[in-house]
């Protein structure tokens, strides 16, 4: 980190200490929320929305199936890889593929086709349960929001909370044939990953996981993604911020 | 925006000349974030042995929010491969999936077939502060 920026500290723990013991570094990339949208029961090719970048952003699909063909009204999946209703990106909009889709969809500025590699930030041995301490942190309001509320949705970052990192936003030009594609994380740990499919003849980019052709995992120290299409990828990691026993 | 809040940018930019899609922090947008407070914590670990046919119940937690909230959840099913759920375990037995509803955060296993029984799986959850339907 530079010589200058902002540093928050967790509870009990010294600002100038080792980036594990901070909630906030001005050296780290968040993944701010810049949009939410809920949808239900959207026929095929709808818009969801206009997100007006000119590049595809990192977005976070969730749709109500459980599992191919169980839709379930109130349920929140990550992605449902099984089956009709998916969502996809372009440089304009996150639109549906398949009919009677529900779900909701997070957007972030993050450039899935512009490559990031975080710089080193040490985040071993970090937030356990329990750490908090309640007489005193830091909690940044989002506008029209009270500082006292309960409801950590109602902050920008909140000392009771850690926020994932982007450690790195990998692109790349895919080619056809079935092969496994690796990128080294080293972070020692297998950290949240989401690995972003656009197949040739595809309506545009999509999340992918492991199911039917295409196969994604990760290691202590890498991101395997195997599947045999043409078309663009991207691979993003995020630093986790929590200790997992 | 208000005349009042909190920017910051990234390093070498001036938050005063930056959209405030570039920049690291502001009041004006929400980060994605996990509680670690001891009452409500939301994320973890564990593992479970996959014991029968049909459908499998992995873990069923409250997770104590008033909304359905957006998760994310790792899976491994044995070696050091870790699987972002859903996912298949093996083709044509076993989808595992991950989910919040109303009331719970919940892991399961369904077409369980013999390729699967015995087989443990691992675990490792995050729920979000963000609504997720």
């Amino acid at each position: 980190m530079a010589d200058w920026g902002i540093k928050l500290s967790q509870p009990g723990e010294d600002a100038t200490g080792a980036d594990a013991r901070l909630v906030f570094s001005s050296s780290w990339k968040l993944l701010n929320i810049v949009h939410e949208e809920s949808f239900s029961g959207l026929a095929d090719n709808t818009t969801i929305y206009e997100h007006g970048y000119d590049y595809v952003p990192l977005f976070l699909p969730y749709t109500n199936q459980k599992f191919t063909g169980v839709a379930e009204a109130g349920v929140a999946s990550f992605n449902h890889a099984f089956g009709s209703g998916r969502i996809f990106c372009d440089e304009n909009r996150i639109f549906t593929d398949g009919s009677s889709t529900t779900g909701r969809v997070m957007v972030t500025p993050i450039n899935l086709l512009e490559d990031y590699q975080a710089p080193s930030v040490n985040l071993d041995n970090i937030s356990k349960n329990g750490r908090i301490d309640h007489d005193w942190g830091i909690k940044v309001a989002l506008e029209g929001k009270d500082i006292h509320s309960t409801d950590t949705r109602d902050f920008a970052i909140h000392s009771g909370t850690r926020s994932p990192m982007v450690h790195m936003v990998k692109y790349a030009e895919t080619t056809a044939g079935y092969k496994t594609y690796t990128y080294e994380h080293n972070l020692g740990y297998p950290p949240m990953f989401m690995v972003y499919l656009n197949i040739d003849g595809t309506p545009g980019w999509q999340v992918i996981g492991s199911a039917g052709d295409t196969a994604v995992v990760c290691t202590d120290t890498e991101i395997r993604v195997s599947h045999g299409y043409l078309g663009e990828m991207s691979v993003v990691v995020l630093k986790d911020p929590l200790e997992l026993e | 925006m208000n005349d009042y809040g909190i920017k910051v940018s990234g390093e070498n930019n001036n938050a005063n000349e930056q959209e405030f899609e570039e920049l690291i922090l502001s009041s004006k947008y929400p980060t994605l974030k996990v509680a670690v407070d001891e009452e409500r914590s939301k994320f973890g670990t564990g593992q479970a042995v996959i014991p029968n046919t049909g459908t499998y119940e992995v873990l069923r937690i409250p997770h104590g929010y008033d909304y359905t909230p957006a998760s994310l959840t790792l899976v491994n099913k044995g070696g050091d491969a870790w699987y972002i759920a859903p996912t298949i375990w093996f083709f044509g037995e076993g989808a595992i999936n991950a989910y919040c509803d109303e009331d719970d955060y919940v892991i399961d296993v369904r077409d369980i077939g013999s390729s699967v029984q015995g087989k443990t799986l691992k675990y490792r959850y995050y729920i979000f502060d963000r609504n997720g339907t």
